[in-house]
């Protein structure tokens, strides 16, 4: 689904992401780890098109798309919900679950009723402004908007910052139901393993800009070595 | 009686031109953070297209139509050519559009000379309300600048549109992550703004001297509106054209124009002292 290779990529002068190479298969959740400025950000801005990749080639579902808009990124099929979740505060829930769907299917789209079957608190809040939700409803919000555009990939930065655990938990069930359900590909970047080895089925780990080591979840709980390594733990 | 009555329809009158010539400025200004110096010029090109258009033999409405299309892609041009690179300049855009306005200025000279055209309303009937004679194209006028001010908000918070327009603006990044073309909302934003200027000086040609410096004369009192009643928000300068063309009027019939000038002025600091955003400027982020 998606392939990259040979991604540098960086801010001014500055080099962030070296020689960046790996691939995920459809259907397929991959965390990517690794303590705070080691690029994980930056190679997810880099993905959309927000940030021009130097060198190197990202495809997704056989094209490339380095060198192309995040409008067109987003067009082809790649929804993105940044650190920080970026809502529209001053629109209503419902408005901005709309512009998700217009944004990917043109004006006249409507919002799919499985995103308010997957997260019932944006059906009850529709008509509240996002500005008014709490950290968590804002972060369904963020997630209910990109899925509303029936994405193919979903790109997450740290979902689970300044979320309670009881949210984190919950967050992290209609992300893995969502990719059973509906063969979402999903990569997560995350601080918080605990959310990354629930919903991923791989994780990365990212140091300086390169990818250092992969492992999957289900070993990395067997034996968390691997995250004792690159993560501050 | 009839003294108040003229007065009040005198003042709404000047009022609902400010806020027509106003509202193409604020689009761009409130909604694109891009201060057009050439907007008075555009109002300019409406008037002059008008004027040719019925010199050459074709009716007004047909001019009204052209003059609002034709700047509105001359608006298009500006914003493709110029503006899109500056973006995000602040002090840039003033220079650059600046410098469009003296373009377009000149332009104007060359081709028509610096004398002033005139041409003839539609209609020049005399309507009789409650026993006081007005003229039927100034309640005219006032309709247009009403269903402008109806169709701007319409437009900007009614439809998919205006949603998705106002996303782009809210956020241009989260927007173009959506999958949002944001360009041409850019595009499509500044035109709208810069038709709004056509219109107002094709409606305003009959009842003034067209002339190369006509614009100026709007401008001052539409960026003073915004000012006062805060860009943030379309209703700001609505409110602001109200305070400002309802203070002027009022003191320049009861008293005299400079003094009004003084009191406009003097409101205007006032207001931008107590309210430094505008008056609605509260209702920004």
């Amino acid at each position: 689904m998606l392939q990259i290779a040979g991604l540098e990529s960086g801010y001014g002068g500055s080099r962030v992401l070296r020689g960046i190479a790996f691939g995920v298969a459809q259907g397929e959740s991959v965390a990517l780890l690794g303590r705070n400025g080691m690029g994980k950000t930056t190679l997810l801005r880099s993905i959309m098109g927000l940030l021009p990749a130097r060198a190197g080639e990202i495809r997704f579902a056989g094209a490339r798309i380095d060198g192309r808009r995040p409008e067109q990124v987003a067009k082809a099929g790649i929804a993105f919900v940044p650190q920080g979740r970026e809502i529209f505060a001053e629109l209503t829930v419902e408005e901005n679950l709309l512009l998700g769907a217009m944004g990917r299917r043109g004006l006249g789209a409507a919002v799919p009723e499985a995103i308010y079957g997957r997260f019932p608190i944006l059906k009850e809040r529709r008509n509240q402004r996002g500005g008014t939700l709490s950290g968590g409803q804002q972060q369904q919000l963020a997630i209910g908007r990109a899925l509303a555009g029936r994405p193919r990939l979903l790109l997450l930065d740290e979902p689970s910052e300044g979320l309670q655990p009881s949210i984190v938990l919950e967050v992290a069930a209609a992300l893995r139901r969502e990719i059973e359900e509906q063969d979402l590909t999903l990569i997560t970047v995350e601080q918080n393993v605990d959310l990354a080895l629930r919903v991923a089925d791989r994780c990365l780990f990212l140091e300086n800009g390169a990818l250092v080591a992969e492992a999957p979840s289900a070993e990395l709980r067997r034996d968390p070595t691997l995250l004792h390594k690159h993560l501050a733990i | 009686m009839d003294q108040v009555l003229l007065l009040l329809l005198d003042a709404a009158n000047y009022v609902l031109v400010i806020v027509l010539v106003a509202m193409g400025l604020v689009i761009v200004f409130g909604l694109m953070r891009v201060i057009n110096m050439a907007h008075g010029e555009l109002f300019l090109l409406g008037a002059y297209t008008l004027v040719m258009l019925q010199q050459a033999g074709l009716s007004y409405w047909i001019g009204l139509v052209a003059a609002t299309l034709l700047v509105g892609a001359v608006g298009l041009l500006m914003e493709e050519l110029v503006i899109r690179h500056i973006y995000h300049r602040f002090l840039d855009t003033i220079l650059a559009t600046w410098g469009l306005s003296i373009m377009i200025k000149q332009g104007v000279i060359l081709l028509f000379g610096p004398g002033a055209q005139s041409t003839a309303a539609p209609f020049a009937a005399q309507l009789d309300l409650f026993g006081t004679p007005y003229p039927a194209y100034r309640l005219f006028i006032m309709g247009v600048a009403l269903l402008v001010v109806a169709g701007t908000f319409y437009l900007f918070f009614r439809t998919r549109f205006g949603l998705a327009a106002r996303a782009v603006i809210a956020s241009r990044d989260t927007a173009a992550c959506l999958g949002l073309p944001t360009r041409a909302f850019d595009r499509a934003t500044f035109a709208y703004g810069a038709a709004l200027a056509g219109l107002a000086g094709a409606v305003m040609a009959p009842i003034m001297s067209v002339d190369p410096q006509m614009g100026l004369g709007f401008l001052i009192p539409a960026f003073l509106a915004i000012l006062v009643g805060g860009a943030g928000h379309l209703g700001g300068p609505v409110l602001g054209a109200g305070l400002i063309g309802a203070t002027d009027s009022v003191t320049a019939s009861l008293w005299s124009p400079v003094l009004a000038q003084v009191v406009v002025f003097t409101m205007a600091v006032v207001a931008i002292r107590l309210f430094p955003g505008g008056i609605l400027g509260g209702r920004r982020r």
